[in-house]
């Protein structure tokens, strides 16, 4: 497909959507957590990885077929992700942790989750047994798999954009990410909001983990490759913004692909696709804190002044 | 109000030893200081008043490098400060307190007035090892120097005790105790007396005087004690929702109709 | 079967290499309040470094002494951008490098490449036995470790200390009295870095190979949970730290051998162990020891 300088521009267009598919579905619980509770939850990683070994027990040891396997994994995920909360953060919180705590408890959380799993799976590399195999839509080769994720991704992006801005509750947890102190003065049951949120965020994130795992393979440490990606999006987006990581998700992706067009044209390593995306976060966190949502937000008040 | 002219500030604008012209400050489209211009003569005890949100310590911010302005200028001691950052400020001998006192309730009495030391030898990573006997000596003579303070403030009993075990008024005694640490020229202070019992309040007062009187410092004070104002200050500066709108003395002050209209809605 | 010598010396080589790690993360969260997740960089800089310059020929004091400068200046170069950053991205952004620097490494060849660096000699001279070598080891990495204390002891209970607690507890009040803030945190991440770059250089002579996979995040996380264990702000803790954790580690390994578990006892090892760091921070935040106290003055 890359031969010297001939580009398949389609090609690259077309995996960049779906590795930033991969990356919005893992970061967007990771912003929401981020935003409203204000600490980097490091655990995030294992209910990515959680996601993709329940979707093959259900899967490939119960038999119950890989759509069922998905299911089951965004629901597994989601309760892991309340229960997290129930029994470890929301205690601590109101024990008056501090940020530090919380992140320090997350790394404990995580490895126990993570030995847990290798408890259970073992460390071997495991595979799905569902086999899609690809075929050409145009000048793209793509997989029905990766097509369904990508769908499934968009979906998201659509159902969060609907459940933001037509419902209550997506209009109160808009308000609690926003602050939410203020959101509670106002009448607003943060407590639910919260443990929603950490449904929803920690079942996307096991949907990306079974998404990354099918195109690849499952092993422990799944989530975590992709961990430092998700807080890419999360920071270069805007913590606490749902569509500025959606956004940063894609164009992370993108810049993740076509750096690779890029190092191949320079003789270097491929691997250092990864650092791209690196140091773009390394740039957000450095000069734009804020991301994406604090760069839009800003220039959108700044027409407003200029326009009186 | 006196107009000063861009570039007609002249340095040594016989005894002010703080100017500030035309200095603005904003916080998103909330003009917190509002082309601000003021003088405040050297060796006198000038208070700053203006009721809640009329921009008193946000001038004190940008005015100490706490906050960096975003237009005009303000001159210490000849020397031109908006564009120093707080550290080099308050070694010029600009120093300011806070309104709640942030002290390191973690450390000592005696730890928190030894931090505000200027010019530590041991301040620097490499002297703290090859310059140890230095260090140490300066250590000794600093400790006499903060114990004295200590005494003048009636805290040297409390010395060894953590600040964070101080009573209200006690606390900012010690802020003031650190601020007299580095031998300023001036000092910022806010609220110094604010939540303390009334014969602490003359005792702050009293001593702000005496120090006055002996040190030959500046004094310029946010107060809103207006029974307070009449009787130590020599000047007082009227702020309003971010402008300076009067300045003169205590008593003419009372009668003037801007500031009565400014507090009619406050009392 | 283990030789009981060997293994505890092994261990207690490690409570040295990593104790230096803790003492190090110590003075730059402990007593400065910075969140450094990316203590692995140093170490891996320092190991690099030292491995580098002694597999050319340079002897090894040579190699120690570039990796603790090299690890230090890594550490004042990386404050310039980091240290202005709020506490968690600061964090993050120290994580980051050190994967950074990771990936690096593990693709450029000529630094080692996946393999690494490979024949790196040791201080103990070759032909000695094996035991009478590791106690040579463990001499020199408790030499070190005890002049690492003695440097970090100096530096708590000087007027520098004094001003690193201060912003730790409030920077602006800090900087308010005078202080460059920027300067001190820098030059204490400078610091701590040169400390973790020597531990680096050990280790690198102990085991003689080193590789690029050897150093994951995992390890700056694993050097949080033993500052965490012993005892923020507290140096003897550090060491404390060091030993509760390999202790617990080794055990785990051992058991293997001579316990029936129904559960691989590696695995149960790490559950183990994050469980008693979320037991700490659920019921002793501030750790084991408290923080150290203050030396009081002289006649005062």
């Amino acid at each position: 497909m890359v031969d010297g300088l001939s580009l398949n521009i389609a090609q690259i267009l077309f995996n960049s959507l779906l590795t930033g598919s991969l990356y919005v579905l893992a970061a967007i619980g990771l912003t929401l957590t981020y935003g409203i509770l204000r600490f980097p939850n490091v655990a995030h990683a294992e209910f990515i990885t959680f996601g993709a070994y329940f979707a093959y027990t259900v899967a490939d040891i119960w038999k119950l077929g890989f759509e069922t396997g998905v299911l089951a994994a965004f629901v597994a995920s989601g309760l892991l992700g309340v229960a997290s909360h129930l029994f470890l953060f929301g205690p601590l919180i109101k024990k008056g942790a501090s940020i530090l705590h919380l992140t320090v408890a997350s790394v404990g959380y995580g490895i126990v989750l993570r030995y847990a799993m290798q408890e259970i799976w073992g460390r071997k590399d495991l595979y799905y047994s569902a086999y899609y195999p690809g075929f050409d839509l145009g000048p793209i080769r793509v997989t029905p798999l990766w097509l369904s994720f990508i769908l499934l991704a968009v979906a998201v992006v659509a159902i969060f954009h609907l459940l933001l801005t037509k419902t209550k509750i997506g209009r109160a947890m808009r308000a609690t990410s926003n602050n939410p102190s203020l959101a509670q003065a106002s009448g607003i049951d943060t407590r639910m909001i919260i443990l929603l949120v950490w449904f929803l965020g920690s079942a996307l994130a096991g949907l990306g983990g079974v998404m990354k795992a099918s195109d690849t393979r499952i092993t422990p440490v799944l989530g975590w490759d992709i961990l430092i990606m998700s807080f890419a999006a999360v920071i270069f987006g805007g913590v606490g913004s749902i569509y500025g990581t959606i956004l940063a998700g894609y164009i992370l992706g993108f810049v993740e692909n076509l750096g690779v067009i890029g190092l191949v044209a320079l003789k270097l390593s491929t691997e250092y696709r990864f650092l791209l995306g690196f140091l773009v976060l390394v740039f957000a966190l450095i000069f734009a804190p804020q991301g994406i949502a604090g760069i839009t937000f800003r220039s959108i008040k700044r027409r407003l002044k200029a326009s009186g | 109000m006196e107009k000063i002219r861009l570039g007609s500030i002249k340095v040594s604008d016989l005894g002010q030893i703080l100017v500030t012209k035309d200095l603005t400050r904003s916080f998103g489209g909330l003009l917190a200081v509002n082309k601000v211009s003021i003088k405040v003569d050297e060796g006198s005890i000038t208070g700053l008043i203006g009721p809640n949100g009329s921009g008193k310590t946000t001038l004190f911010n940008v005015i100490s490098g706490a906050l960096k302005a975003d237009s005009g200028e303000a001159h210490f001691n000849g020397r031109r400060i908006d564009n120093l950052p707080c550290h080099l400020i308050y070694k010029a001998g600009l120093v300011r307190t806070f309104q709640v006192p942030r002290l390191f309730l973690k450390m000592t009495v005696l730890d928190n007035m030894l931090v505000a030391a200027r010019g530590l030898i041991g301040d620097r990573l490499l002297s703290t090892f090859f310059q140890t006997r230095a260090w140490m000596k300066q250590e000794e003579e600093l400790i006499k120097k903060a114990l004295e303070i200590l005494e003048m403030l009636d805290l040297y009993h409390q010395r060894k005790n953590l600040a964070g075990n101080l009573s209200g008024g006690q606390m900012k005694l010690l802020e003031l105790g650190r601020a007299l640490m580095s031998d300023p020229k001036l000092l910022l202070l806010d609220e110094p007396a604010a939540g303390v019992s009334p014969l602490v309040v003359d005792k702050i007062f009293d001593k702000i005087v005496e120090l006055r009187k002996n040190l030959g410092l500046t004094f310029f004070i946010i107060e809103h004690r207006i029974e307070t104002l009449f009787n130590y200050t020599d000047k007082v500066i009227v702020m309003f929702k971010g402008q300076v709108i009067a300045e003169g003395r205590g008593h003419e002050l009372v009668e003037d109709p801007r500031v009565i209209d400014v507090y009619l809605g406050e009392y | 079967m283990v030789n009981i010598e060997n293994f505890i010396l092994d261990m207690f080589i490690y409570v040295g290499i990593f104790g230096i790690l803790s003492l190090s993360l110590n003075l730059e969260y402990g007593f400065t309040g910075l969140w450094n997740f990316g203590k692995v960089a140093f170490y891996m800089i320092g190991a690099y470094t030292s491995g580098i310059i002694t597999t050319l020929g340079y002897p090894v004091y040579v190699g120690f002494a570039a990796g603790v400068l090299v690890s230090g200046l890594a550490g004042l170069l990386i404050s310039l951008p980091a240290l202005r950053l709020r506490e968690d991205y600061l964090g993050i952004l120290t994580l980051v490098f050190g994967e950074i620097i990771r990936i690096i490494l593990k693709n450029e060849y000529w630094l080692g490449g996946p393999l690494g660096i490979r024949g790196i000699p040791s201080i103990t001279p070759a032909g000695l036995e094996y035991t009478t070598a590791l106690v040579m080891q463990l001499a020199s990495v408790f030499a070190i470790a005890a002049v690492c204390y003695l440097v970090a002891n100096r530096i708590i209970h000087s007027p520098y200390g004094r001003v690193i607690r201060g912003i730790r507890e409030d920077e602006l009040a800090t900087a308010s009295l005078g202080k460059n803030t920027f300067r001190y945190k820098a030059s204490i991440f400078s610091i701590s870095s040169a400390m973790a770059g020597v531990a680096g250089a050990f280790m690198g002579q102990y085991v003689t190979s080193i590789a690029p996979d050897q150093f994951m995040p995992f390890i700056s996380f694993t050097v949080w949970m033993m500052v965490m264990l012993g005892g923020f702000a507290n140096i003897e803790g550090a060491f404390l730290g060091a030993l509760i954790y390999i202790a617990f580690e080794r055990s785990a390994r051992i058991a293997k051998d001579y316990l029936l578990l129904p559960i691989d006892p590696n695995n149960l090892m790490f559950i183990l162990t994050g469980l008693l760091i979320l037991i700490f921070v659920f019921f002793r935040p501030e750790g084991l020891l408290g923080e150290n106290k203050v030396r009081e003055h002289k006649g005062v």
